[in-house]
């Protein structure tokens, strides 16, 4: 089995764990029984993990159909007694926000672990907010790892501090600790806690006016508790870079590993306060610190939150050790920080020559090279959904139509030569914009959802624009799996995230039960009935929803490899006229232009054939 | 740099002021460079030696650019500096010209030099650069260049998805990797399935050979 070491793994063994992995382990050390999430890069690995581990450790693992109804299993398993854990991509806790806040509010009974991976500089993500400000917002502890052992060890840390406060722990990766791979000491691993009792007690968990006042002070105090266990956590303390260092440096998570390195690389010496129980921050502490030092320098990732709390503190408390932030150090407030940057900042602070290498930094190429952004995999469904519908488009010669789109592998239809993204907010956001756009322009409107979109956000848009009888073409690119994040399965799927059958519920079904008019089932792969579908769904006077049904061709290349059917496809350069229609249509990774004419990539080919359907002069066919 | 790790490696060379090792992956989505980089970090920490990767998934399916930083010895950040990179390992040719951002004029540079033409180039972007001057310009800015025809050798042997074994091979035939050869064989040999563990083993060898005859 993949992943055993994570469940066998013995105390003291070694592993090069992602970070990722390193929170399951850290779960599992733990004795956490039950397990809930909805995949978002960089948390995604987590559930990957948990998929194939869960079962044989005893803990019980879904997949939510959003991160709200992941963080509702979880928090209700923990009032019951089993320690619980819900993860999630930053913007995720944004859904899962509005029980997660009064999570706080009723608190836990058994341990419970709210993960939230950040994603500063926004590699795979639609912002890059920092969730720091969600302790703050619930008034909830925060944890913050810099590397996979202690994204481990803070994991069960963090169960215990939530048992001792009885509230939700916040732990706060970033991706470059969620998707960091590093070595890592395991810890001892007992039997899991899988079931619990749920025992009542309204005043604690029914949130009604009359308790939640009270429920708020209680809330409060709880904090100053708190506060008082960051004070004494080993999780905050000093580490000593060089000898006889005078200046403080407060860092959290990531930036601790750039700030450490940065000053060896400039042969500073500097008192290093790593914090790791971030929130609430061990103030007297830093206080003292502050105290033997000349200055003490904050430097952390995106928004200044403990440079502001440092701040104040000190201000109230009159001490005068001088505090340099994000504008005395000029650290940028946007994108991830990395030991250049920091290095820079340190450097100019110090009056300190930058390292340069010995040999000195070589040129780059003279002139841009080809770019290579992220595209649609050859053979991915959504190309043909993208082309039938700009043929229709095209033929029926509609003016300026609006393309709402939707989180997931099919935004990069954005790029050319389908332009089939102009308007993008978050998880099932297509709907309810199509909706706006159309009671406020004469524009038709276009929108894409995917199937694991559709059922985390899209079923009460939906509810809601066909009450409203807002009128647009809904397409639901159902490739059978939640592609972007990693194939992970959804409520439309056979089997379950630990990969027992479950009842799969039909996109299509929904959709006619919710009394959509116009309802039609297409295969991407069959480009000329795809675009008669389009062309008679422009002409519904409501929603009309298209269900584009093909599994994503990794999945079907991986089955037809297994299988042993393959065929690709090839030009016939006799007859090929080199039009290039092919090329500027399909804009598919295996079709490339060589000498004047269309060629195909015999290693990059999955042989579905949408290039063929598009040939002008039926120049392309099966390899033979 | 700092402290120095020759000791622990009687039977390599680790330069006199190196104390740590600084790799750059760069590719196309789906080349398996992940795997490649994992070896070589798991193998460094079954010798008793430091190891820190960094990966970006995501947004990166098949096609887009990927890279990973592979960090050996004594370093925190699993990011590679400006300028930093020991050894580049390049799948892709335009990708390893790409990265020379990580590049110093001592870095040896690994690279694959079929080149897989981005959708850009055909959609009436940028052109592809000729390979033969993408290896002259790496030439004339890095200490040396092994071009190595990986992706081929893969299929001579019978397993094309090797062709990241061949560039590991290259890599170790270097000298550079302050690892033994027999372990990160018996890595690879932890990491690969059974039924292809032969063909994976001639990918290393085949790569191996070559940089080191070179």
């Amino acid at each position: 089995m993949k992943y055993q070491a994570l469940v066998d793994g013995k105390a003291g063994d070694h592993e090069l764990l992602l970070g990722n992995e390193a929170a399951v382990r850290g779960a599992l050390e733990a004795r956490i029984g039950v397990a809930a999430s909805y995949p978002g890069t960089p948390s995604s690995e987590i559930g990957d993990v948990f998929s194939i581990v869960a079962k044989v450790s005893g803990v019980y693992f879904e997949y939510s159909a959003n991160e709200k109804v992941a963080l509702e299993v979880a928090a209700a398993s923990a009032a019951s007694g089993v320690r619980s854990f819900t993860f999630m991509k930053h913007v995720g806790l944004n859904v899962a926000s509005d029980s997660f806040m009064t999570t706080a509010y009723i608190g836990t009974r058994a341990g419970f672990v709210v993960l939230s991976a950040d994603d500063p500089s926004t590699h795979s993500s639609q912002n890059e907010q920092d969730n720091r400000y969600y302790a703050r917002l619930a008034n909830v502890p925060m944890l913050e790892p810099s590397s996979p052992q202690e994204t481990k060890d803070y994991m069960v840390e963090a169960y215990s501090i939530s048992e001792k406060l009885e509230l939700p722990v916040l732990f706060r990766t970033t991706t470059r600790v969620a998707h960091m791979r590093g070595d890592v000491v395991l810890g001892d691993r007992r039997p899991v806690v899988r079931r619990g009792v749920f025992e009542k007690d309204p005043s604690r968990f029914v949130p009604v006016p009359a308790n939640s006042s009270n429920m708020h002070v209680k809330l409060l105090g709880r904090l100053a508790e708190a506060r008082h266990l960051s004070e004494m956590s080993s999780l905050n303390h000093v580490v000593d870079v060089g000898v006889g260092g005078r200046v403080g440096i407060v860092t959290v998570g990531s930036t601790f590993n750039y700030v450490v390195d940065a000053l060896e690389e400039l042969g500073l010496s500097a008192r290093v306060f790593k914090i790791g129980f971030s929130y609430p921050l061990p103030l007297d502490r830093i206080r003292e610190f502050a105290a033997d030092v000349d200055e003490l320098l904050v430097v952390e990732e995106l928004e200044p939150l403990m440079e502001n709390d440092i701040k104040t503190d000190f201000l109230s408390h009159g001490t005068r050790t001088p505090v340099c932030g994000k504008e005395e150090l000029l650290v940028p407030r946007v994108h991830e920080l990395n030991v250049d940057v920091v290095a820079k900042a340190l450097a100019n602070h110090f009056g300190v020559p930058l390292h340069v290498p010995a040999s000195g930094k070589v040129q780059p190429w003279p002139s841009p090279l080809p770019s290579r952004p992220p595209v649609l995999c050859p053979g991915c469904p959504h190309r043909g959904s993208y082309l039938a519908v700009r043929r229709a488009i095209r033929e029926l010669g509609i003016p300026e139509p609006v393309f709402a789109s939707d989180i997931g592998c099919y935004t990069l239809g954005m790029a050319a030569p389908f332009s089939a993204a102009d308007y993008l907010l978050s998880m099932g956001s297509s709907v309810g914009t199509a909706g706006g756009f159309d009671v406020a322009t004469d524009q038709k409107v276009f929108s894409f959802i995917g199937d694991s979109t559709f059922f985390h956000a899209g079923l009460s848009a939906l509810a809601s624009a066909i009450h409203n009888k807002h009128r647009f073409v809904l397409t639901v690119l159902d490739n059978r799996t939640t592609a972007m994040t990693g194939h992970q399965p959804n409520p439309s799927m056979l089997t379950d995230a630990v990969g027992d059958p479950a009842p799969a519920i039909s996109i299509e079904a929904v959709v006619k039960a919710m009394g959509v008019p116009f309802v039609k089932v297409i295969n991407p792969y069959r480009v000329a009935e795809a675009t008669e579908a389009y062309k008679e769904a422009t002409q519904v006077d409501g929603v009309a929803v298209i269900v584009s049904k093909q599994v994503c061709s990794l999945l079907l290349d991986r089955a037809k490899r297994a299988k042993g059917i393959w065929q690709t496809f090839q030009v016939d350069r006799d007859v090929c006229t080199g039009c290039l229609t092919c090329v500027h249509d399909v804009a598919c990774p295996a079709i490339f232009v060589s000498e004047g004419k269309a060629e195909i990539n015999q290693e990059l080919c999955d042989g579905c054939g949408v290039c063929s359907q598009d040939c002008t002069v039926h120049a392309i066919g099966v390899k033979k | 740099m700092r402290r120095v790790l020759a000791g622990l490696y009687s039977a390599c060379d680790w330069g006199e002021e190196m104390s740590s090792l600084n790799v750059f992956f760069a590719g196309v989505g789906g080349q398996g460079i992940i795997t490649g980089a994992s070896i070589i970090a798991r193998a460094s920490i079954a010798a008793g030696v430091n190891a820190v990767m960094s990966e970006v998934h995501g947004m990166a399916q098949r096609g887009g650019s990927v890279v990973c930083e592979l960090r050996l010895g004594d370093v925190h950040s699993p990011t590679i500096p400006e300028g930093e990179a020991d050894l580049i390992i390049g799948f892709e040719p335009v990708e390893t010209v790409r990265s020379l951002t990580k590049a110093n004029h001592h870095t040896v540079v690994i690279t694959e030099v079929r080149p897989i033409i981005p959708v850009s180039v055909s959609l009436g972007g940028r052109a592809y650069p000729a390979v033969e001057d993408l290896l002259a310009y790496l030439r004339s800015q890095v200490a040396a260049v092994y071009a190595v025809p990986a992706a081929a050798m893969a299929e001579e042997i019978g397993l094309p998805q090797a062709a990241n074994v061949v560039l590991l091979g290259a890599a170790m035939g270097t000298g550079l990797i302050p690892l033994e050869f027999g372990t990160i064989r018996d890595t690879l040999s932890r990491t690969v399935p059974a039924k292809a563990l032969e063909a994976n083993f001639r990918a290393l060898q085949v790569g191996f050979e070559l940089t080191r005859k070179a």
